[in-house]
């Protein structure tokens, strides 16, 4: 703990800093506006294509969002959606960041685990959805499963990696006064490390994000991923926008609670 | 008959690395010296003569081939307490303070935190650092950085003090402050030092005696003695004595210097 109160500390005084006379609220600005500016794009563009199945206007889309929320069913979805995203958070960070600094800490086992993980990087991981359901069922643990298996390879590597980034010279210095692998651990490898396990962990939960609706839309047909299929089906593009938008703002929630993690975990990044 | 044993005993110390193809590769062979207690040493030699490597084996960090390492007559088998180190890059953690990076070795041996804070304020007042306990060592200047090495190196109280180049990543003028620095804290309270440097003007200023390394495979093949008296300060350059030391080395090693 006593790492994380000091890496804290030293960060305050570290902390990103802007390019000479730029306020942040400038850029808020800026950020607010293209936002409202692609919105406005899109209702313009809506309304052009009304009466063909193509583009809802954003004002269609946010009156059938309306009518989602008074739904019980929309809600029921949510909470299958996000159950699953969120047990296949904790176990991400759980299994995630224990593995990574094992696997770059001990070439062994690097060399062991790597390669797969490598493996489940470059290969799409929705193939592997049907693999989970033979294996788990149609149940909870098969969606957790691919949301797993999407996010954790990079959490891992990434972890790894900030482990190798350690200076050894800090190692030796470390060694020289005597401290165990406990302590070269605590103080030494996972501080150095921290950065690296930060940005992970953001990278890896969007790919956690994708897992969550891929499982939902191949096979396992349950929350917001049933809603999309069925609304699809039937053509109903307003409601289908509706339910797009609300996954983009989960997506979008997970980064920011993320980010919030990251700089609890390193500030100084 | 010795009563007291020497400080540090070198005896017939070898030491080799494995090259690219697996062929050996000597460093350190049939290298041998003693210290008595409270002796400032220094050790010099050509560039990559394994002078590092000679300080890593005294540390108990790289374990000898061949021959044995005696501290105050205990054999060296690994890092100890009464050993600690000063490197050259400083080696400070960029996430610690000032009091934290000192107190590293205190936690490391578990001294409780109140006498951990205690001590390590101690060793940082003693270096003239006091009031940047808090500050982080990316805020302070390479002199400063190499006086936290050194307080980190002071607060566990060695009975050796192992320097590998201290001043080596520094500008001149910090050099010869930190050098001044250096021979007041020891004065005040002598240990044994072994200092490693490629300076030769440093090694006469700061020990009693000069051991000079032969190139890989190292041995020490020349002593030269500095009976510069104490305690000295930077006019001693000044003088015919010292520059005949200087010479001395010099003499020594540049028949050793490749280009």
């Amino acid at each position: 703990m006593s790492v994380l109160v000091a890496s804290r500390a030293w960060a305050a005084r570290v902390r990103m800093r802007l390019p000479a006379g730029v306020r942040p609220d400038r850029y808020r600005l800026a950020r607010w506006g293209s936002l409202l500016l692609c919105l406005a794009g899109w209702e313009a563009l809506g309304r052009r294509a009304a009466g063909t199945l193509t583009l809802p206007p954003v004002s269609a889309v946010l009156q059938a969002l309306a009518g989602q929320v008074r739904d019980g069913r929309f809600w029921a979805a949510c909470a299958t959606t996000l159950e699953a995203l969120a047990v296949g958070l904790v176990l991400l960070v759980a299994l995630g960041i224990p593995l990574g600094l094992l696997c770059g800490r001990y070439p062994l086992a690097g060399r062991l685990a790597e390669p797969y993980l490598g493996f489940l990087l470059a290969v799409p991981a929705s193939p592997l959805v049907p693999v989970f359901v033979i294996a788990f069922g149609i149940g909870l643990a098969a969606r957790v499963a691919t949301i797993v298996a999407f996010a954790l390879p990079l959490l891992v590597l990434n972890t790894a990696a900030g482990v190798r980034l350690t200076p050894p010279r800090l190692v030796e210095m470390a060694r020289a006064f005597g401290a165990g692998e406990a302590t070269i651990f605590r103080r030494v490898v996972l501080p150095a490390a921290m950065p690296a396990i930060g940005a992970g962990l953001r990278l890896a939960s969007a790919r956690a994000v994708v897992g969550m609706v891929v499982s939902e839309l191949i096979i396992i047909s349950v929350g917001l991923g049933r809603l999309i299929s069925t609304y699809s089906a039937t053509f109903d593009n307003a409601n289908l926008f509706a339910v797009v938008v609300v996954v983009l703002g989960i997506g979008l929630g997970v980064a920011r609670l993320m980010t919030w993690v990251e700089r609890r975990l390193a500030p100084w990044s | 008959m010795e009563l007291i044993p020497p400080a540090i005993e070198v005896r017939q110390v070898a030491k080799a690395f494995r090259g690219p193809e697996g062929e050996r590769l000597p460093v350190l062979e049939r290298l041998s010296f003693v210290v008595p207690p409270q002796q400032f040493v220094a050790v010099i030699g050509p560039s990559g003569c394994g002078k590092t490597t000679l300080l890593r084996v005294l540390d108990g960090l790289t374990p000898p081939d061949g021959g044995e390492v005696r501290i105050f007559g205990r054999r060296v088998t690994g890092p100890g307490p009464d050993r600690a180190v000063v490197f050259q890059d400083f080696a400070l953690l960029p996430w610690a303070t000032v009091l934290e990076n000192v107190a590293f070795p205190l936690e490391i041996r578990r001294v409780p935190a109140p006498e951990r804070d205690r001590r390590a304020r101690a060793a940082i007042a003693l270096v003239g650092l006091d009031g940047f306990e808090g500050y982080y060592p990316h805020a302070l200047s390479g002199g400063m950085q190499q006086r936290v090495g050194l307080a980190r190196a002071l607060v566990v109280d060695p009975q050796v003090l192992l320097l590998d180049e201290p001043f080596g990543a520094l500008d001149a003028q910090t050099r010869l402050v930190l050098q001044d620095e250096l021979l007041a804290l020891w004065q005040r309270r002598p240990t044994t030092v072994v200092l490693v440097t490629h300076d030769m003007a440093e090694a006469v200023y700061l020990a009693d005696r000069v051991l000079v390394m032969s190139p890989r495979p190292g041995r020490i093949v020349e002593e030269v003695p500095v009976p510069l008296p104490r305690p000295r300060d930077q006019s001693v350059r000044r003088s015919a004595r010292f520059a005949e030391l200087v010479e001395e080395v010099w003499t020594c090693l540049r028949g050793f210097v490749r280009l």
